[in-house]
């Protein structure tokens, strides 16, 4: 059985890992500037967005794509919902699953995003960071059509 | 109970009851998984979806998810702005959360709101729902909203 001190680092070590999937939330809304979206991933941090996005291997291309996302999508709220958040044993990396709601506007389209998220994070010198953030697009919308008649923007 | 052990338990339980009903909405939006999602449920439980229906037992549970998935043949279950009350010795506790469902019914994109009214039992070391209730707020076309159609016809 953990000790008293095992189980609140436990409580503690899940309380940073959401409030670091909610300050990339925050930066995200905020502009995607990719300098600070960088800074709460590792140095050789995996992005994956799926055959519709592709897959950003390392902090500097990370930081890059987010500096370019930010040219077409000018808008964006990210409801981060429903996390579930599993820390190994050692206590210095993480696994978790996310629900994201997120109304956005992209090149000057109101656009309904559907995403969940599996998440890893590792703990370096005593701070979390996202070792890898993998999207799978449930839908991405025109706000005018919905996911029946548009599954995904991006598609034809 | 020590007075700190009793704190942590507290907190501890509030998370694992969380986690239940993440697990719930994502058993839901994996086809409403019955075998997955009833076994979430003690032997007694009741789940009461209004005009949804109201199942007692694993039995009609179970029955209900397997016909859920061929209406609901979409849905993604966001589970918002849960409050969770447990107290000593933590074998029972109570749930409130709002739900934002966008989800495919019938062929047609829908948004349904709702609010659940819970009840966790703890048997051995797991957390399990004695009680599910949902209070409808909206279940609208995505082409009309709340307004024009606040409850919609399934059929």
């Amino acid at each position: 059985m953990a000790s008293l001190e095992e189980r609140v680092q436990l409580l503690e070590d899940i309380e940073a890992i959401r409030r670091l999937k909610i300050k990339y939330a925050q930066i995200c809304d905020a502009g995607y500037d990719g300098t600070k979206l960088a800074a709460l991933f590792t140095e050789d941090a995996v992005w994956d967005g799926g055959e519709e996005f592709g897959v950003q291997n390392g902090n500097a291309a990370i930081r890059d794509m987010f500096n370019e996302m930010s040219n077409d999508l000018t808008f964006a709220l990210h409801y981060m919902i429903g996390h579930t958040i599993d820390v190994d044993p050692s206590g210095t990396s993480a696994k978790a699953h996310w629900y994201l709601w997120e109304p956005m506007t992209y090149q000057g389209r109101a656009i309904l995003n559907a995403i969940t998220y599996d998440d890893e994070c590792k703990k370096v010198n005593g701070e979390w960071l996202i070792s890898r953030m993998a999207l799978t697009f449930h839908f991405l919308t025109p706000y005018e059509d919905g996911w029946v008649k548009t599954r995904m923007v991006t598609e034809g | 109970m020590a007075e700190l052990e009793e704190r942590v338990q507290r907190l501890e339980a509030i998370e694992a009851i969380r986690r239940l009903k993440i697990k719930y909405a994502q058993l839901c939006d994996n086809n409403y998984d019955p075998l997955g999602l009833t076994a979430l449920f003690t032997k007694d439980a009741v789940w009461d979806g209004g005009g949804l229906g109201r199942y007692e037992g694993h039995d009609e549970i179970r029955g209900f998810w397997e016909v859920a998935s061929k209406s609901f043949t979409f849905a993604l279950h966001y589970m918002i702005g849960h409050t969770i009350d447990v107290d000593p010795p933590f074998t029972v506790a109570l749930g409130h959360w709002y739900i934002w469902e966008p989800a495919t019914v019938n062929g047609r994109a829908v948004f349904l709101a709702a609010t659940y009214n819970d009840m966790y039992e703890k048997v051995g070391d797991d957390w399990f729902f004695k009680q599910v209730k949902a209070n409808l707020n909206f279940f609208t076309p995505y082409e009309d909203g709340w307004v024009k159609t606040p409850v919609m016809k399934t059929a």
